[in-house]
Order: C-alpha cells, then sequence, then structure tokens
C-alpha cells in the first residue's frame, strides 16, 4: 500500500516539477521597459509630450489562477496609484517637468531636453486641472507573467489625445480608447502554471 | 563550526482545469540565522499559511486562513533591525520596510523581490541580494505575516543560485 502511495506521490511531484518549469516571458517585457518605478515620458519628434507609461507589479506565492489574478488587480492599481500621485502630487508642474526632463535624458535617444519642458509643462498644468479625465484616458498596454519567478508586470499607459478626448463635450474619443483599451485588457487570458505575455495593440503607438 | 543542512522549499501541487488546484509549499531556513519554518497551503478558495520566525530573542508565529490573520511576537519584540553574519563571507541586514525606497533607489541589487519599491511597500516585505556577499530583508512590523513571501522568494532563490550556499 505505501508503495501505492509512494508511486502516485511520485508522479504529483514529476507533474508539479514539470509545471513549474513554465515559460519565463517576461525577459522581453523588462528588457524594453525603462523602468518599475516611477513615470516614463515619451517624446515626439518637435519636443511634445507623446506618452506617459508607468508600471506595476505583483507577486503569487504559486502558480493558482486566481492569486495569479489578485496579483494582476494589485499590479494594475499599484500603477494607477502611481499615476493618481503623480498628478495630483503638490510639486509644481515646472518641478515635475524638470524632473522628467533629466528622466527622459536618460531614456529618450534623442536626448530632447529643454526644448519640451514648456510642453511638458503645460501638457502637466492640464492633467492636474482635470485629473479625472486623465484617469480616464489610461489604459493597459501590456502584461507578461513569469510562472517560475511568481510575479506579474503590467504597464498603462497615457497619451494628451485620451485626455483632450474625454475633456471633450461628446468625449466619443475617450470611450472609444479607453473601451478599446480595457477590452484589450479583459481580453487576455491566464494560462495555468505557464508564463505569458499580452501585449496590447496600443502599446507600440505608446 | 556551523554547518549548513540544506533546507529549501518542498514544493508539490495539483493543477485542474478550473481553479481548483491544490498547492503545498514548505519553507525550511537553510542558513541558521534567522530560522523560520513556513507552510502554505491552497486548495479552491481556501488557504492555510504558518510562519514561524526566530532570530535570538526576537521572533514572531504567524497562522492565517484566507484573510483572517493572526500573530504573536517574542517578549522582546518580532524583529531586531540589524545587520548579522550569516555565514562567513555573507553579510546579512534585517531592516524596516520604510527603508524600502532608499534601498531600491542604492547600488543595483543581484536579485530583487519583489523588482520595485512601491511592489515591496504593497507587498510588505523585500528582499534583495548583492552577489555572494550581502543579503538585505525588509519586513513590515505591522504586517509580519507578510515576511514569509520573502523568505520563500529567498529559498527560492537559493535553489537556483547555490553558489551563495558553496561559497
Amino acid at each position: 500500500m505505501f508503495k501505492a502511495i509512494g508511486k502516485k506521490l511520485m508522479w504529483v511531484a514529476t507533474l508539479s516539477s514539470v509545471a513549474s518549469l513554465g515559460y519565463a516571458n517576461c525577459s522581453a517585457f523588462e528588457s524594453e521597459a525603462e523602468a518599475f518605478e516611477g513615470i516614463v515620458p515619451k517624446f515626439n519628434e518637435d519636443g511634445s509630450i507623446r506618452s506617459l507609461s508607468m508600471y506595476g507589479e505583483g507577486t503569487f506565492l504559486v502558480a493558482k489562477r486566481s492569486l495569479m489574478s489578485d496579483a494582476r488587480r494589485k499590479a494594475e492599481l499599484s500603477a494607477r496609484r502611481a499615476f493618481s500621485e503623480f498628478i495630483t502630487s503638490d510639486f509644481s508642474a515646472s518641478t515635475i517637468a524638470s524632473s522628467l526632463i533629466e528622466t527622459s535624458q536618460n531614456t529618450d535617444q534623442d536626448g530632447n531636453t529643454t526644448g519640451s519642458a514648456d510642453e511638458l509643462e503645460s501638457t502637466l498644468n492640464l492633467m492636474k486641472n482635470d485629473s479625472s479625465a486623465v484617469m480616464s484616458g489610461v489604459v493597459k498596454l501590456d502584461e507578461c507573467v513569469d510562472a517560475e519567478g511568481k510575479y506579474l508586470l503590467v504597464r498603462m499607459g497615457w497619451k494628451p489625445e485620451f485626455s483632450r478626448a474625454a475633456a471633450g463635450a461628446a468625449g466619443v474619443m475617450a470611450e472609444s480608447a479607453k473601451s478599446s483599451g480595457r477590452e484589450d485588457a479583459k481580453r487576455s487570458k491566464v494560462e495555468p502554471a505557464s508564463g505569458y505575455r499580452k501585449k496590447s495593440s496600443l502599446a507600440d503607438d505608446f | 563550526m556551523p554547518t549548513i543542512s540544506l533546507a529549501l522549499c518542498e514544493e508539490l501541487s495539483r493543477v485542474g482545469t478550473a481553479d481548483d488546484g491544490t498547492f503545498f509549499v514548505s519553507c525550511k531556513s537553510t542558513f541558521s540565522k534567522p530560522q523560520y519554518l513556513i507552510t502554505e497551503y491552497y486548495a479552491g478558495g481556501e488557504r492555510n499559511s504558518f510562519v514561524s520566525f526566530r532570530d535570538g530573542r526576537y521572533g514572531f508565529m504567524c497562522s492565517a486562513k484566507d484573510n483572517a490573520r493572526d500573530c504573536i511576537s517574542m517578549p522582546r519584540g518580532a524583529l531586531d533591525f540589524k545587520t548579522f553574519e550569516v555565514k562567513a563571507g555573507l553579510e546579512g541586514v534585517i531592516e524596516d520596510i520604510k527603508t524600502a525606497t532608499k534601498r531600491y533607489q542604492g547600488i543595483p541589487a543581484d536579485y530583487s523581490y519583489p523588482r520595485s519599491a512601491r511592489a515591496a511597500k504593497a507587498q510588505g516585505c523585500y528582499l534583495r541580494v548583492y552577489g555572494e556577499e550581502r543579503l538585505v530583508f525588509g519586513f513590515d512590523q505591522e504586517r509580519l505575516h507578510s515576511a514569509s513571501s520573502c523568505l520563500v522568494a529567498f529559498e527560492r532563490y537559493l535553489a537556483g543560485n547555490k553558489s551563495l550556499l558553496l561559497k
């Protein structure tokens, strides 16, 4: 009887180890991400602000789907909170702009510096004045799960167009942008016990 | 001369088609300082967890059933924030999670769990490994039960990086 139980346990252990091998699919995400903390700005060639990205992270102890869902929710909330804190902070727009310019010097290969400051500052002021419209324009762009490392990363993003549209009378564009992003987010399904990456078609435009 | 028994983690799981898998995780401290024992059990929507952490005269025990948690600290306290020798050549640091931002902005670690200070604060603990010389744990005195995820992460890290053991 003990032999039979032992055999069964061995099978369970073997299946478990095969399942835990998984596929680490966050390496591409991580190599593309410029930071895991704070806000990452991108600029157009004319120095105007193109988009802002923020990252969130969630961890799970075992690759159980409900735990991964919790981790995803935490990661999204964390990224949104970072964005919310950023736009509602007491720092003046010019201070934030300078700080972001410093960040952009590190991240932007074109080396946009002072030319972007005025544009960025005015954009930040607009964002502060209508933070709820800005928050509603935040969409999920990318997500990956590393089943082996037991963590999950998400990238959320915002573009000025989204906010302008949201602030418009009809708000049609904002709703369209928002819903298109959210639909993408809802479509991402978790494959149990293996890593994956789900990138929104919007991401390349950010 | 202190001896190291390779404890690490033992994990067994049975994964179903729905969210009805069963997961057992059992981890014991590989190094003698600090000493800890963690058991986690997940099945269906149920979670049972137990953590025992002992560091000299400091320590705690926590039990969790789903979201209900109960922790008891030793009379002297749960955590002693300090720098100590884990073994020859390997320095250990146990610090307050309040220093997470400063720690993450400092010298880059070879391994970091989680990857960001924000996630560390949300999770209630962090682990940073600097080569084979230094490891740093950040724990939250108000959320002692959260320490288990970083301790499990450390044992899992050791399993894949045995050089830290063999050094």
